[in-house]
């Protein structure tokens, strides 16, 4: 599979799971879940790489309700990151 | 991306406190662990974060119930079957224990060391044993104790 391929199935699983999750959870209770939270981590890591194809936009554009979920979910866009120190300014 | 500004930090700051403020505040609220989790800091950082909003908004979080995570959840990608065989070892060490308590050498204090556990480990592994991650080394010391071959013990903490 190429990697093009690959970033395909991975947006349409994203979609997929976006769905399944706005469809039968809450944001409170997914919050409580440790795997889903790092699955959450996981995406925005990917997004944040350098070396990564994905990027925020690609997601927004392709897995709307991923990008809806996972800003219900952690009260921020994917894009973004909390600088160090940020909370002691 | 950029530096950020100072405006941009306290910016951040702020929206940083209002987010920990709702996951602090929702029902039921996100344990600690979570929080640390979902906003990449250190626990000591979001200690005192906590504190200077308990403190703002007159609410109590730290040292309550629902800011620790349960202790019956099983840690990520772990089964019952590890429950269960955690439960077994801690069926074990505990004979090992009353045994030395009643006749043997071995008393409440010599079997921890004996295994590679400290006192609070051994506690932990006989009161709460899902909560202990035991080593291969000290489940081969605590089969040795009871005079058991080590494959055939952990065999049969497996299958029984």
């Amino acid at each position: 599979m190429t990697k093009c391929g690959d970033q395909e199935v991975l947006l349409k699983l994203l979609e997929l799971t976006g769905q399944e999750w706005e469809a039968n959870e809450r944001p409170e209770d997914i919050r409580l879940s440790p795997a889903k939270i790092d699955a959450l981590l996981s995406v925005r890591a990917l997004v944040a790489s350098p070396t990564s194809t994905l990027t925020a936009e690609i997601l927004r554009k392709r897995s709307p309700t991923f990008c809806t979920v996972y800003r219900q979910v952690m009260l921020r866009d994917l894009e973004e990151f909390i600088p160090d120190g940020a909370a002691h300014s | 991306m950029g530096q950020l500004t100072r405006e941009e930090i306290q910016l951040e700051a702020v929206r940083r406190k209002e987010r920990i403020l709702a996951y602090m505040t929702q029902d039921p609220p996100v344990p600690l662990n979570q929080i640390k989790l979902m906003e990449g800091m250190h626990d000591r950082a979001c200690r005192i974060l906590i504190q200077e909003i308990e403190q703002e908004h007159g609410i109590k979080y730290l040292g309550s119930p629902a800011s620790k995570t349960a202790k019956e959840a099983l840690p990520y990608g772990l089964t019952n079957a590890t429950a269960r065989l955690r439960g077994r070892l801690g069926d074990h060490l505990y004979q090992l224990r009353e045994r030395g308590n009643n006749h043997d050498t071995f008393g409440r204090n010599q079997v921890a060391p004996q295994i590679g556990l400290n006192a609070r480990q051994q506690l932990r592994a006989e009161q709460t044993p899902f909560n202990h991650d035991w080593s291969l080394s000290q489940i081969e010391r605590l089969a040795r104790s009871l005079g058991e071959e080590p494959r055939e013990f952990l065999l049969k903490c497996l299958t029984t």
